[in-house]
């Protein structure tokens, strides 16, 4: 399990998208969650089926599709940033803050 | 995480209407990225982006200047993007210096790309939700001026055009 929070930004887990899930989908959540697990054969308790579950929210309706995105999104920035901090510490004057060079 | 802004940003109907656009055509992506190239020279400013908040991330759809693990990630967490609360707020969000800045002075995203000021204005979707926002960057404190809000709101009106073309049926 990655551990590190860079800048304080944890890396998203499967009850990460399963609250995502539930959110955004109000009422029918548990249904559609409850769908999702069962087209992936996953239980939920996994620590390593998130992958599996991003691929089958991204197959199913577009609502469901954005929370793919948006937990993506967090995986990216976090795998990207994660990586910076090892080589550069976040406290350190080299870190990108000073470098300008993310963006 | 920040459950409390995700419920807020995750309002099933404004997702669901997020979720009503073609978000990944192409085409889209090439006149949204014009729209932020052209607001960034009108403004002078060194970054412009189209988004769309989604309950955890901002996801780009429209851009220019961006570079690096924003441009790999196409967004940044939800709660480190300025555009949050130009979405929460529902009307224009700016920030003058976001260094000194106490409501931004902590934000990670600012501190890591040296940006100072922004100014952005929402995207309002037929159904009234603030769906994202169009906004400048930059990298000097600034004090925007009402000429800058007039491009940004020109810029706004036309994306949300070119979004109602890439409906889903």
């Amino acid at each position: 399990m990655i551990t590190e929070t860079p800048y304080g930004l944890a890396r998203p887990t499967m009850d990460d998208a399963r609250a995502a899930i539930h959110r955004v989908h109000a009422g029918d959540g548990p249904q559609v969650w409850s769908r999702l697990l069962k087209a992936t054969g996953l239980t939920g308790d996994e620590g390593d089926g998130l992958e599996r579950m991003l691929a089958a929210m991204h197959d199913a309706d577009p609502t469901s599709r954005l929370c793919a995105l948006a937990l993506r999104i967090r995986i990216t920035s976090h795998t990207q940033l994660a990586a910076a901090a090892r080589v550069i510490p976040p406290s350190s004057p080299l870190s990108p803050s000073s470098s300008g060079e993310m963006l | 995480m920040s459950t409390d802004l995700f419920d807020r940003l995750g309002v099933p109907e404004r997702i669901r209407e997020i979720a009503g656009y073609d978000l990944f055509d192409p085409d889209l992506r090439t006149s949204l990225d014009a729209i932020a190239q052209r607001s960034a020279g009108l403004l002078e400013a060194p970054v412009s982006l189209v988004s769309m908040v989604l309950d955890m991330s901002q996801f780009i759809i429209g851009s220019h200047g961006v570079a690096g693990w924003v441009a790999e990630a196409q967004g940044t967490p939800a709660e480190w993007a300025l555009c949050t609360h130009t979405v929460l707020a529902g009307e224009p969000y700016c920030v003058v210096d976001g260094r000194t800045d106490p409501r931004h002075a902590d934000n990670p995203f600012l501190r890591m790309t040296g940006l100072r000021s922004y100014l952005g204005v929402p995207l309002i979707g037929r159904g009234g939700h603030a769906l994202g926002a169009h906004c400048v960057i930059d990298a000097r404190p600034r004090i925007f001026s009402d000429v800058d809000l007039a491009v940004l709101n020109d810029g706004a009106e036309k994306s949300m055009k070119l979004l109602d073309a890439y409906r889903l049926r």
